[in-house]
């Protein structure tokens, strides 16, 4: 899957979870204090971006330090996606 | 300068101070000229009730249905902090020099009057008298609030001011953790209407309430009050005690045993299976707690950090970079709960008790560091 794939469905995710002004989400833009994603919602971004894209967040990434905005998202789950295809290869 | 307006109260919001309540505390504590990373620090803790699954640093955290309190339950954590048991207040009788029991300690006193309007009469009295006023308010009446008009819930402000001829408050609301970030002039009416609401608990499905009751807390301070070195040294002695499991408070079992029993029981609570009862307490209890928790370990390094010239050399540094890896396993607990009761999955329980694992090795290592060191200092 293309980067920018992955990047339309995190901003997706983010529209409709995010509390306030995520009519038009910027990718490096702080998730908390432009989209209203606090610690709780984050965790409900992330489960939701699992399902999605049928992979597993390490839980010891599952802070707001490591995940603050949809680009840190998109880069770990395009890095997962690619390493679970090396391992399968 | 109006007589009815106090100035230069400190807009104070620091996000480990423990919650909306302290960060009021902590704005007046500051007008006050008093140094809140040493006043409002707290002991270092776990506590753990296994009856009713409880956690929490120096007091279990539970769903209250009121604002009242005992003196045993509101003097469990701080070394420099007296409060009095939540006191129905007697009347216009109450001066401005206040109540003050310990001079030693700051005197933080909580009052409650069902009459809107006594609570009202004593709260412009006290700003008349240049006392910054601490209310407790539901959320549901303050339209400055996201929760305005849809969800209720017990919060703190700082009110410095009002008007009645223009029928105005001034007050902030700091308290960013929970959205909060107001600073002017809200309608008397509406704020009384907080001050006075029943606040209907949506944990309960808004069946219980917890109802406000006129909710206001004083300050008071001798003016010889003074933070001594030995109650300084007190807050690290006495966390060591509680760490270790040589003390309990209010009957509980404290610290690094507490943890050990509340690792075992998640394990049981794995083989038993997910109740109804239990995705709640994944999802909403053990992550707000444990975040709470994430809120101690940070205090306790800022206090650290403060006496760090009256400990040895490089402890403090140490000590805090204990403390620091710690809350960041805690934090991640508390995600791998709410992931948890999110996914219903109790496959996650392994890695929330490889998180609370690395917490248990980092602050056993931290209260031998802080033993040795007050053992030697004996």
């Amino acid at each position: 899957m293309q980067k920018h794939e992955i990047e339309t469905k995190v901003c997706e995710a983010v529209s409709r979870l995010g509390q306030f002004n995520n009519d038009n989400v910027q990718i490096d833009s702080d998730l908390r204090d432009n989209y209203g994603v606090d610690s709780i919602v984050l965790v409900e971004l992330l489960v939701e971006i699992e399902e999605v894209f049928g992979i597993t967040f390490d839980s010891s990434f599952l802070t707001y330090e490591t995940f603050s905005t949809v680009r840190s998202i998109t880069d770990y789950v395009y890095n997962k996606l690619n390493s679970d295809c090396v391992s399968i290869n | 300068m109006k007589n009815n307006l106090t100035e230069k109260v400190p807009r104070y919001f620091e996000p480990y101070v423990n919650d909306c309540f302290h960060n009021a505390y902590a704005a007046v504590l500051e007008y006050m000229g008093l140094n809140t990373r040493l006043i409002l620090a707290d002991y270092l803790s776990f506590m753990y009730d296994p009856v009713n699954g409880n956690i929490g640093v120096n007091y279990p955290y539970r769903m209250n249905t009121s604002v009242e309190f005992t003196e045993e339950e509101l003097n469990t954590s701080m070394e420099f902090v007296y409060l009095p048991a939540t006191k129905i207040y007697s009347g216009p009788a109450g001066g401005i020099t206040g109540e003050v029991r310990y001079k030693d300690r700051i005197n933080i006193n909580m009052y409650i009057d069902d009459n809107t309007d006594m609570a009202y009469s004593r709260l412009k009295f006290l700003v008349d008298s240049r006392k910054p006023v601490i209310a407790a308010v539901d959320l549901y009446y303050m339209s400055y609030h996201r929760a305005y008009m849809k969800e209720h819930g017990l919060h703190c402000i700082v009110i410095t001011g009002y008007d009645e001829k223009e029928g105005w408050f001034e007050l902030f609301d700091k308290f960013k953790l929970s959205s909060s970030d107001f600073d002017g002039r809200i309608s008397i009416k509406e704020v009384n209407q907080g001050r006075a609401s029943e606040n209907p608990l949506a944990l309960s499905n808004n069946i219980l309430k917890r109802p406000v009751r006129n909710l206001w807390i004083e300050i008071y301070a001798e003016n010889d009050f003074k933070i001594s070195n030995e109650k300084l040294m007190n807050i690290l002695a006495e966390s060591c005690s509680r760490m270790t499991g040589q003390k309990r408070v209010l009957g509980q079992e404290c610290g690094l045993k507490a943890l050990d029993s509340f690792i075992n029981d998640l394990l049981l609570k794995k083989e038993k299976g997910l109740e109804n009862a239990d995705i709640d307490w994944y999802r909403t209890y053990l992550n707000m707690s444990f975040k709470n928790i994430v809120r101690n370990r940070k205090r306790f390094m800022v206090f650290v950090n403060e006496i760090s010239s009256l400990l040895r050399e490089n402890l403090a540094q140490e000590v805090c970079r204990y403390l620091d890896e710690s809350s960041k396993h805690w934090d991640i607990s508390a995600s791998i709960a709410l992931k948890l009761g999110i996914k219903k999955s109790l496959d996650l329980t392994d890695e929330l008790v490889k998180q609370l694992s690395e917490v248990r090795n980092l602050e056993s290592c931290l209260v031998e560091e802080l033993e040795n060191y007050i053992g030697n200092r004996v």
